[in-house]
């Protein structure tokens, strides 16, 4: 919305309910720990698999091989998808990484299989056994050596006004110094955690996300479907912080676990610090 | 901890309370802790769990308070409201860098303020 002139007496002024001290709706369930997370909707999806993902070990190269042999044989494995296996898979408008890494790896723990058995513990053994092989390519992962080649952001671009150099210069009193921030991580309570379930040709998929518009969006592009056949439900978001905006790739990476009619996925806390967005260091 | 926040009209007091004490936690995170160690080798953020990663806990946080000056901001946007969160968290961080140049003299201008970034700078250090 195009917001150029001041504010004059509007609806809002009557202050009927904006500025009184209200309770949130969901306060209590959040504070007593009642409010599911997002892999938690066990009454809607009673039946509902769980996943857990296999993790690139390089950040930078191409799977090798990949032997699924010993991990299919494990107790309660309902399926393994890896790339190959996904079926076509496209890109979201807001990823720049595949959902699944193979052959090609674009960064560290990138899913390279998604293990789909019949308890949470049972996927999490069960990808253990899964075996990679890499071939690994140098990459660059110094931001700081980096930046100088990078250039000028297109679409921020530095923005000048006035004759700075020669004012600063000239100035009685001169502050010149430089400030530097690291790599913060989101490290929001509740990770990127999903449940789906398909019903036929559609599929619905309750999750921890801000921007449900947008990830809708996304999930149907990436699995080939029109946006109608995709529902995506976030009644409850466990601390987000941006860090669930546009990089919720990882909330439905099991979603081509379609042999699995319904699954959860409670995300591992490693995965949610090292893959999903951060905040980069300045 | 003490937050005096002109923020425009306050479109609950309760819930925005709650945004800026929790902006203020974040930012002694910010100041004190948090760090993403990158391994230039292999491409990988080392502490990528809440073991390694640390953030503020109740234990590490003071009494908090927050005010807000009675205001409408007609210019920010047509509720004349802003967003609470983000601006309860922007100067937490230099109220804290101060705060350790009033109690040390030492000015550390890398962010965060862990005790090893004192140690050059206090008395008796060259």
């Amino acid at each position: 919305m195009k917001f150029t002139t001041p504010a004059t007496t509007n609806p809002i002024d009557q202050l009927k309910v904006i500025g009184k001290p209200l309770d949130r709706v969901d306060g209590p369930l959040k504070t007593t720990g009642t409010a599911p997370y997002a892999y938690e909707h066990h009454v809607a999806v009673p039946d509902a698999a769980y996943g857990y993902i296999v993790p690139a070990g390089i950040a930078k190269g191409s799977i090798a091989s990949i032997d699924l042999d010993a991990a299919r044989r494990a107790p309660g494995v309902l399926a393994i998808v890896t790339s190959e296996s996904a079926g076509k898979l496209g890109l979201g408008s807001f990823n720049t990484a595949h959902l699944l890494g193979g052959p090609e790896i674009q960064h560290y723990h990138q899913a390279v299989a998604v293990v789909v058995a019949e308890t949470f513990e049972q996927a999490r053994a069960a990808a253990q056994f899964v075996r990679v092989t890499y071939a690994r390519q140098d990459g660059a992962y110094d931001l700081a050596a980096a930046k100088p080649a990078t250039g000028v952001d297109k679409d921020t671009p530095d923005k000048k006004v006035g004759a700075f150099a020669g004012a600063f210069a000239s100035a009685p009193v001169r502050v010149d110094h430089e400030y530097s921030t690291p790599d913060h991580a989101h490290a929001m309570m509740e990770p990127h955690a999903s449940t789906a379930r398909w019903d036929g040709d559609k599929v619905t998929i309750w999750t921890s996300n801000q921007m449900i518009a947008w990830g809708r969006a996304d999930v149907a592009k990436t699995l080939g479907l029109p946006k109608e056949k995709v529902r995506l439900i976030s009644p409850y978001i466990g601390g987000g912080f941006g860090g669930k905006r546009t990089s919720w790739k990882w909330a439905w990476t099991w979603i081509p676990a379609r042999r699995a009619s319904a699954a959860c996925w409670p995300c591992a806390r490693q995965a949610a610090s090292s893959t999903p967005s951060r905040r980069a260091a300045r | 901890m003490l937050a005096v926040c002109a923020a425009g009209r306050i479109l609950n007091p309760k819930s925005a309370r709650s945004q800026v004490i929790g902006s203020m936690t974040m930012g002694v995170g910010a100041a004190l802790m948090e760090e993403l160690a990158v391994d230039h080798r292999a491409g990988i953020f080392v502490n990528h769990d809440l073991a390694g990663y640390e953030v503020p806990v109740h234990a590490d946080i003071p009494h908090q308070e927050v005010i807000f000056l009675d205001e409408t901001d007609p210019v920010s946007s047509p509720m004349k409201a802003k967003g609470v969160g983000e601006l309860g968290l922007c100067g937490v961080g230099a109220a804290i860098a101060n705060a350790i140049y009033n109690a040390t003299g030492a000015r550390v201008r890398d962010y965060p303020i862990t005790l090893d970034k004192l140690l050059s700078k206090l008395p008796g250090q060259s």
